[in-house]
């Protein structure tokens, strides 16, 4: 029985090694590329390897010899500051629901709480009780959230942009660059160096009238590398569902109407070993998307044909180099976002234009072997025109951060942050942060993990401008939060990891939106005090027997939100924040073969804040099987999934079906150069 | 071992499935409060509820127990009222409540809250008044509005207008109804459109300010119409009387422009004091010549809803708050103390008196 149970660490996203695909998605790195003679990859062979020494000792008691095992790397891990959690999106999964969206894939495999409309319909994130104002997406650390609304539709976002997706959980994140109270979800495009040029073609098939095709072309030498990719969706949307606004006798099912929705996109990636010590990445994306609004059940549908179509262009350089012992970073980026609403029974139709600008640069320099010392710097843009402002409105926001990583001893890991926001027009707010992470026995791989720290919102657009009821005087929210954890992470034994976590979340001077009685508009005002607390568990464990390997993952939270800004006896639950959810996945591959089953619960919500009406809890099943077909010229995959196998009847948001049971086929053919 | 692990797996796996929900009944919202509904005279509070979240609901509070009671068309039959529910009148022992943005008209027995038919399929109801076996809706949406007969409880036409439409009185055979909105139909909403209902057709027009939302009749048989201005203070503020047999303005008071904003107009059981919202209810007479220089009640966080029972002139007026919270409704009488304070439901928007 030989256990696998490793991870590369990505010092600031630099790794390299010659990746092999394979039909389950899992990843090989072989060490062959110490033999190169590349300075730069021998010098990043010795980290790696250095960092698997490290990871390998704790399992192991103390040895005069430290052996390094021939590892298989399952997937890129992200490093986390000290003392706070990182949920990873399984490979796995990612390539199975590539066809879904960001908000689909979050829902069913993390602890995120997300707020959906349906598959086409918007969907939004909450973090440990928190809105979705207080999460942040980023693509390659380009910030996503839109600046009129400050959040991120996650359903306009295809769950196949990202090669490696994770959640940083909490105000304290890995670059430091994050100052809202709730996580950041950050999509990251995959490595090229040194990767066989290969073109792959999908075609997806799937119930309600869904088809999907794309493109990838991708190809990378030892200094540079680039991927281009093209993809289409679209879907009529029209499920079946039990029409719960009848009375119980005369419920019937019926064909969900005017849902239907398309997502066409094309992704390039360009990576370039300009020198030694200099790597430039370049990303883009562009985005058309549409989709039809569809009502509640209780509304009048015949009469109701709202629409929302959107433009994203979404830009990145990255530069990054070691000059002497200093690692740098720089990112230049622009957001274009476009969204045009139509109400076709009005006659009404709004056009809204943002952009956003974003300049970071990151320095890195280990200051003594046991400290490492990152300062960041960021300065952003914003720009609005829209027909719902008096004027195009715009603001400029800047950011520095230092953070300090200090690791005395093997068993001691801790960070210390400050933060410094600058917003035009405002005080600026000073945030700093402490993380702290002990290994209190050395013989077991656990440790004690523990995290505080300052957080802040600045008002969106539409919270400063709107017309009419803006308010150009809000104030900032303020956050705090402080987190304990347990981590047990082991490369031995089947148990890889265990995450156990409690947490506290204080925001004063929340915004919400409420009418005002002098001028009757609804006006955001600096209203609530919310608490919200409560417990993450994870698991991860692997077990693998000849060829064939099982993985399962599991996540839960438990979460306790209350509002304290009102009288307790009106109102004191924060609506749609479910009390419990977990997820469970399995995984299974052998050979050419692999499967998954997906469990995911979603606990009871509340809809009114003084808990008089609630949406019940639910329980989905997803299945997914997947063969590699038996040539070598092409690899040709076809993936089977059904979602919501056992055809509940469901919903997230009251009065608005999900679908039943849902299949997807997907095949995809994968041509590969033999040379390099 | 080997084995062991992968019938464990396997079991996990099955057993996992039984974990799935599968009761189909249960799965949309569900609220929490206890069926109970008492009938008698008493005060019906409709509850607007949230735009597209489809929790408007009625409660109703019996005058001989006391006793409250809230969801009674839900609990009674086992539905939702719908999206939106802006108007109730009662004929006899119905009740018709309007429920604009799901496009119905729920008509229920009072004696026991079960629904006797719902007319569907209306673009934007929002008022009705009746007149013989017909109940006519106006619209928000559609520049016509609705003819229902509410014997057998369907649509069986309808009164072209080319305005959207909003409060209605009627006078003489006559259907005066204000166009209260210019969002849908580009037509000016600054009008009192005088209907035949011998011949359904529109017969006069009579200007007012801009958005007249609410319209009474008075004991002298006058129309008072109540004009916000506009939703951005375009113009100010009137309280206008309209003589029916001229179709003409006869008298305007005029609020101040971009400070007041009056809503709900409302006319006590004798017909010779009028009440409205704006930000605090305020009372005039109908012989008045100036408006008010002080409000009644000024209570509450946000004043939304205003009714006035004409049996005791008991004046119920709703506070939303922040909509997001449930509602509070006081009871106050005509010098506006407050007699009874109500836990409401979201938005307590509208009250429908059934006497004894």
């Amino acid at each position: 029985m030989r256990l696998i149970s490793a991870y590369l660490l990505t010092e600031a996203g630099f790794s390299s090694g010659e990746k092999q695909p394979s039909a389950n998605g899992i990843t090989r790195v072989s060490t062959s590329y110490l033999k190169g003679n590349h300075r730069y990859g021998k010098f990043l062979g010795h980290l790696i390897l250095l960092h698997l020494s490290i990871a390998v000792a704790y399992s192991q008691s103390l040895s005069d010899t430290l052996r390094l095992p021939v590892v298989e790397i399952l997937g890129v891990a992200v490093q986390a500051a000290p003392g706070t959690r990182i949920t990873q999106v399984d490979s796995t999964l990612l390539r199975h629901y590539s066809q879904h969206n960001l908000g689909t894939i979050l829902a069913l495999t993390t602890p995120l709480a997300i707020k959906s409309y349906g598959q086409g319909g918007a969907a939004t994130a909450s973090f440990r009780g928190t809105s979705a104002y207080h999460t942040q997406v980023s693509w390659n650390g380009l910030n996503l959230n839109s600046p009129m609304l400050g959040q991120t539709d996650l359903s306009t976002i295809p769950a196949g942009m990202a090669g490696q997706l994770s959640i940083q959980h909490g105000s304290n994140s890995e670059s430091g660059i994050f100052s809202l109270p709730g996580a950041q979800i950050s999509l990251k495009s995959p490595y090229l160096l040194n990767q066989p040029a290969a073109w792959t073609l999908s075609i997806q098939a799937g119930s309600f009238g869904t088809w999907g095709s794309g493109t990838e072309v991708k190809w990378g030498k030892e200094l540079m590398g680039s991927q281009l990719g093209i993809y289409t969706q679209f879907s009529r949307n029209d499920f079946t569902y039990v029409n719960n606004a009848l009375s119980a006798g005369l419920r019937q099912t019926e064909k969900r109407q005017f849902a239907g929705w398309e997502r066409h996109g094309v992704f390039h990636q360009l990576q370039w070993q300009a020198a030694p010590s200099l790597m430039i990445h370049l990303y883009s994306w562009w985005q058309r998307s549409w989709r039809a609004l569809p009502p509640p059940l209780l509304v009048n549908l015949s009469e109701r044909n709202e629409s929302l179509g959107e433009w994203l262009g979404a830009h990145n350089l990255i530069l990054k180099a070691r000059v002497a012992r200093w690692d740098l970073q720089s990112g230049t980026g622009i957001v274009y976002h476009e969204t045009d609403f139509h109400q076709r029974i009005a006659g009404k139709h709004s056009l809204s234009i943002s952009r956003h600008l974003q300049q970071n640069l990151m320095v890195r320099r280990e200051v003594h072997p046991d400290m490492t010392l990152v300062f960041m710097a960021e300065g952003t843009a914003d720009f609005v025109n829209s027909p719902h402002y008096r004027d195009s409105e715009g603001r400029t926001q800047s950011l520095l951060a230092a953070r300090l990583d200090i690791h005395p001893r093997k068993w001691l890991r801790s960070g210390l942050m400050l933060t410094h926001i600058s917003l035009e027009g405002e005080n600026p707010a000073i945030l700093p942060g402490l993380g702290l992470e002990i290994q209190p026995i050395a013989a077991w791989p656990l440790w004690i993990k523990t995290n505080a720290g300052f957080s802040t919102r600045y008002p969106s657009l539409n919270e400063r401008y709107w017309v009419p009821g803006g308010n150009p005087g809000l104030r900032p929210e303020t956050g705090r939060s402080q987190e304990l954890g347990l981590l047990w992470k082991s490369s031995e034994g089947m148990l890889a990891e265990a995450e156990l976590t409690a947490y506290q979340i204080n925001v004063k001077d929340w915004i919400q939106w409420i009418p005002d009685g002098m001028t009757h508009f609804w006006t955001p005002l600096n209203l609530k005090k919310v608490n919200t607390r409560g417990l993450e568990a994870g698991m991860k464990a692997r077990y693998q027997f000849g060829k064939h390997n099982i993985a399962a993952q599991t996540n839960a939270a438990f979460t306790h939100a209350r509002d304290f800004s009102l009288d307790r006896t009106a109102g004191k639950y924060l609506v749609y924040i479910p009390d419990i959810q977990y997820n469970i996945h399995l995984s299974w591959s052998f050979r050419r073969w692999d499967a998954y089953f997906l469990l995911h619960h979603t606990g009871r919500r509340f809809t009114r804040i003084d808990g008089s009406a609630y949406m019940p809890s639910y329980t989905l099943s997803d299945i997914g099987i997947g063969v590699l077909a038996r040539m070598k010229e092409p690899q040709v995959t076809a993936t089977l999934n059904i979602q919501n196998l056992t055809d509940i009847p469901y919903q997230n948001i009251a009065w608005h079906p999900m679908p039943g049971r849902s299949i997807q086929l997907t095949l995809k053919t994968h041509f590969k150069s033999k040379k390099q | 071992m080997k084995r062991a692990l992968t019938i464990t797996t396997l079991g996990i796996l099955i057993s996992s499935l039984f974990l799935t929900s599968c009761n189909k009944d249960d799965f949309g919202e569900q609220i929490i409060s206890k069926p109970g509904y008492v009938p008698g005279p008493g005060t019906f509070i409709l509850h607007e509820g949230n735009y597209g979240t489809g929790n408007a609901s009625l409660s109703f509070r019996n005058n001989i127990s006391g006793g409250l009671f809230h969801e009674v068309f839900r609990h009674a039959n086992g539905r939702p009222l719908g999206d939106v529910a802006v108007s109730m009148s009662i004929i006899n022992d119905t009740g018709i409540v309007v429920v604009n943005n799901s496009g119905t008209l729920e008509f229920v027995r009072l004696s026991n809250m079960k629904s006797l038919g719902t007319v569907t399929g209306l673009p934007s109801p929002r008022h009705c008044v009746h007149h013989g076996p017909n109940t006519y809706v106006s619209d928000l949406m559609t520049g016509e509005i609705h003819i229902i007969n509410r014997r057998n409880i369907q649509k069986t036409g309808s009164i072209e207008t080319g305005y959207s439409t909003e409060s209605m009185v009627i006078k003489d055979s006559l259907l005066f109804a204000s166009s209260w909105s210019s969002y849908y139909i580009n037509k000016p909403n600054n009008v009192v459109l005088v209907i035949n209902l011998n011949t359904h057709m529109v017969v006069d027009t009579i200007t007012v300010t801009k958005e007249p939302n609410s319209m009474v009749l008075d004991k002298e048989g006058k129309i008072w119409v109540l004009s916000s201005g506009g939703f951005m203070f375009e113009e100010a503020p009137t309280l206008a009387c309209i003589d029916p047999g001229a179709r003409a303005v006869t008298r305007t008071l005029v609020f101040n422009q971009g400070m007041d904003y009056p809503t709900s107009l409302r006319i006590n059981g004798e017909g010779d004091r009028l009440v409205f919202l704006n930000m605090g209810v305020w009372a005039l007479g109908i012989t008045d010549n100036e408006l008010p220089a002080s409000s009644l009640f000024a209570g509450g966080a946000y004043l939304y809803g205003l009714g006035l029972d004409p049996s005791s002139n008991r004046i119920y007026t709703g506070d939303a708050k922040d909509f997001q919270q449930a509602g509070t409704v006081f009871i106050l009488n005509m010098q506006g103390s407050v007699l009874d304070t109500l836990k409401a439901g979201i938005a307590p928007s509208i009250f429908c008196f059934r006497t004894p």
